[in-house]
Formats: structure tokens, C-alpha cells, sequence
């Protein structure tokens, strides 16, 4: 992939190439947190055991934290090239479209906009609409306003009618 | 994701432009719109509702520009290449607008 830059080379990937759970953050190359520098006294103190177990419980702590921090800029994770990314986003995409079939269709007619103007700025730039037309539509709409206001119904007929049904 | 050149800056009386993309995401700004994702949002159901409008027989006929106008400002949008095109103008009535 992408073996224009030949920055393949510098590192043997230990993954597969690009498959979808490829993690982006490795594991932590088994580093363990180093030694906790506080413990020189610990010989010297008379209650030995008791020191002991707080020291245990410190280092528990410490080596927890250690586990839980991912320092990222310490992970030689291996750096995903562009044409990567992309097809990664490609095949999430197809997956996604899979499951949900309507999705994209849905999404297209919702945000599908035409092309428009080639030239967006000389439309923007153009002189705003001139106050008369904005006094037209004002009126116009308070007149069809007015006109829907205006609606009656009269009553002529009635709608529903009995027929002449003979008796026999 | 970088936006070709638009010259939106340069257009007269302008207080502020939007460029958003079929999402409406914003994807530049500038003035008083910037970084408006209010506003972007407000014109950009607008300007949807505009484009559901028929104006003429002809379905690929669109409307060119839309105007949002206020007593001291108007908002002009624009489509163009599936961006919504958004410029914040000083509005100076010649006279006054009659209600």
C-alpha cells in the first residue's frame, strides 16, 4: 500500500495490512512501570512488616495507575498512510450502508442540494433587493392574508342528502 | 478540509460570511457569523425549505439567491458546488420600508 514513499520498509508490521479491527493504538509493549523510587528507608523502619504492607498497597496503586495511562506519544504505533485512512472510511461505509440499507438513501434525499451558481460571490455581492419589491411582497401577503382572514362558509345545502327510498 | 477560494471577504457592506457544506457543517467563517452555528443552522433549514419550492416547470429550476432581511441587516445565501454560500450585509434603506 501507498509504496511511493517507501516508508513501508522502516517497519515490519506486525498486524495485517488493513483489516477493520486493526487497532490504531497498540498494546503497550508489555512496558512495566519502573521501580518505585521511595522505598530506601524501608530497612531501617522497626515495624518492618507493617511498613511492608503499605508498601505493597502503594506499589498496587502505582502499578495500577501505570497500567491505565496510555502514552501515546510513547507507542511506536505503526502510522496509517492517507490512501489507509480512506479505505478504511470506505469500508466502514459499505458495512454500515449494509445494515442499515435506507440510511444513505434517506440521508441523500435529505441533503442532496443542487448545483447552484458557479460564482457565489458576484451573487452575494449583488445589490440587495430593492425596497419596492420588499413593499410587494409585504403587501401581497398581508393581502392574501387578509383574504384567508376573510373566508366564510354559507351554508346552502346540505351535504348529505336522504334519498327518496320507497317503502316497498 | 480546505475550501477553494471564494472572495467572500470582499463583498460590500459585509459584516460576516458562512461557508457550510451539505450538512451543514461550517467549513469557514468569518466577522459576525464566526463560527455561527446558530445561525448556520437556522439559514440552512431555510435555505432547504427554499430548494423543496418549485418556482417554474422546469425541476432544475432553483432559486439563485435567498434573502433573510432585517431593519438594519439582511443574510444573501447562495448555493454553489453543494455549499451553502451565507454573507451578513449592512442593510441602508433609502427609504423607509412601509409595513
Amino acid at each position: 500500500m501507498g509504496g511511493c514513499c517507501g516508508k513501508d520498509n522502516d517497519k515490519p508490521s506486525v498486524e495485517p495490512e488493513s483489516s477493520e479491527t486493526s487497532r490504531l493504538l497498540g498494546p503497550q509493549n508489555g512496558r512495566t512501570p519502573d521501580k518505585p523510587m521511595y522505598g530506601d528507608g524501608g530497612e531501617r523502619h522497626p515495624n518492618l512488616l507493617k511498613r511492608g504492607d503499605e508498601q505493597s498497597a502503594l506499589d498496587q496503586i502505582l502499578h495500577n495507575t501505570a497500567n491505565n495511562i496510555i502514552d501515546v506519544a510513547a507507542l511506536d504505533s505503526r502510522r496509517m498512510e492517507q490512501q489507509e485512512y480512506l479505505d478504511r472510511a470506505r469500508q466502514y461505509g459499505s458495512r454500515v450502508s449494509n445494515l442499515v440499507p435506507n440510511a444513505s438513501r434517506l440521508q441523500s434525499h435529505m441533503l442532496q442540494l443542487h448545483n447552484g451558481t458557479s460564482m457565489p460571490y458576484s451573487v452575494l455581492s449583488a445589490e440587495p433587493i430593492s425596497l419596492h419589491d420588499i413593499n410587494l411582497i409585504n403587501h401581497t401577503a398581508e393581502k392574501f392574508w387578509n383574504a384567508c382572514e376573510g373566508i366564510k362558509v354559507n351554508h346552502k345545502e346540505d351535504l348529505v342528502v336522504n334519498f327518496e327510498i320507497p317503502e316497498n | 478540509m480546505s475550501v477553494p477560494p471564494h472572495n467572500l471577504e470582499n463583498v460590500p457592506d459585509q459584516l460576516g460570511y458562512l461557508v457550510l457544506n451539505q450538512e451543514g457543517a461550517v467549513l469557514s467563517s468569518a466577522g459576525d457569523l464566526e463560527n455561527d452555528e446558530r445561525t448556520a443552522r437556522i439559514l440552512l433549514n431555510m435555505v432547504r425549505l427554499a430548494c423543496k419550492v418549485r418556482i417554474s416547470e422546469d425541476k432544475l429550476d432553483f432559486f439563485k439567491r435567498l434573502s433573510v432581511i432585517f431593519d438594519s441587516f439582511l443574510y444573501v445565501a447562495t448555493i454553489s458546488n453543494h455549499r451553502i454560500y451565507i454573507s451578513k450585509r449592512k442593510l441602508m434603506p433609502k427609504d423607509p420600508v412601509q409595513a
